[in-house]
């Protein structure tokens, strides 16, 4: 499956369940509960803004969440990694260092 | 060069990857799913327009990964922001991104293009997903889109129309190869991480 989103030329979004107006959803949310995904595991660019937004939300709407770090890369503007480690921390998302520790996370 | 008719995957240089891993098992399904987020071109070096430092170093990593789960979901992001915009037009003049136009019934139609983008006589198409986008179907062997966007045969059915109004096309393609066809995670880096070809 393929989630386009940032569709909206007047709203950019960061996280791949909504667009950033946080009212128009991606329709991701609705294909993982009718697939009875519980799990999600995340990666890709940029660790600071697109994944952590989407693990925070996955998070919001009930997923365990691991993301695999040497599978990101930030964008890391001045405090924007610290700030998503802590955020990621806060909200129960886990983050393990690669692929092999994902099976232990889960 | 010019650019006619419908490209199919082996056209354009891709070539399906194995779909699983070495052993031909998936370490994770069940209610396991693996969200890859924005692993796209325009977000990876060296030629990205919006390029994230060492986004082409994790492409072995992800593609490791992609083919160790059963259920994966790609996201690709448009980032339509100005700041974007101004880069583009900077760097390519008379290129319109497609990020800024999409087809309704059949049509194509500029998409609230900014002050800074217009449509002029010479038109660059940049699929910016068409590497992803094979990547993939080749990676999961299906794929749905559920929302709409630019594909190869979307291009060319553009590229149709716009040439009818008598605007000069170009179809660029910029891509990220699936790992398989180019030897793993090594192969990629020997390659550079990323590959232009422009049809």
């Amino acid at each position: 499956m393929v989630v386009r989103k940032g569709y909206n030329v007047e709203v950019d979004s960061y996280s791949a369940f909504f667009e950033n107006d946080r009212r128009s959803d991606t329709g991701l949310d609705e294909y993982l509960k009718a697939e009875k995904v519980t799990r999600v595991v995340v990666i890709g660019l940029a660790y600071d803004f697109c994944v952590k937004y989407t693990a925070l939300d996955a998070r919001r709407l009930g997923y365990d969440v691991v993301i695999i770090s040497d599978c990101c890369r930030g964008v890391n503007m001045p405090g924007t990694m610290e700030s998503a480690e802590k955020e990621l921390a806060a909200a129960g998302v886990r983050v393990v260092e690669s692929l092999a520790d994902v099976a232990s996370a889960l | 060069m010019a650019t006619r008719g419908v490209f199919t995957a082996r056209e354009l240089g891709f070539e399906r990857a194995t779909g699983s891993g070495a052993d031909g098992a998936r370490a994770f399904g069940g209610d396991v799913a693996l969200l890859v987020i924005d692993v796209q071109n325009d977000f990876v070096p060296p030629r990205g327009a919006l390029a994230v430092d060492g986004g082409d170093e994790i492409v072995g990593n992800c593609s490791e990964a992609i083919v160790a789960f059963e259920r994966v979901v790609f996201s690709q992001d448009y980032h339509p922001e100005v700041r974007a915009r101004a880069k583009i037009v900077r760097s390519w003049s008379s290129l319109v991104m497609v990020t800024f136009v999409y087809l309704r019934n059949g049509e194509a139609r500029p998409r609230r293009l900014g002050r800074a983008m217009r449509l002029t006589s010479r038109v660059t198409l940049y699929l910016c997903f068409a590497g992803t986008q094979q990547f993939c179907e080749s990676a999961r062997g299906e794929i749905t889109v559920r929302r709409g966007g630019l594909g190869v045969r979307d291009a060319n059915a553009l590229a149709g129309s716009l040439r009818a109004r008598h605007v000069r096309v170009r179809i660029s393609c910029r891509s990220i190869l699936p790992v398989a066809r180019h030897g793993g995670a090594q192969g990629i880096q020997r390659r550079g991480g990323l590959v232009q070809r422009v049809l």
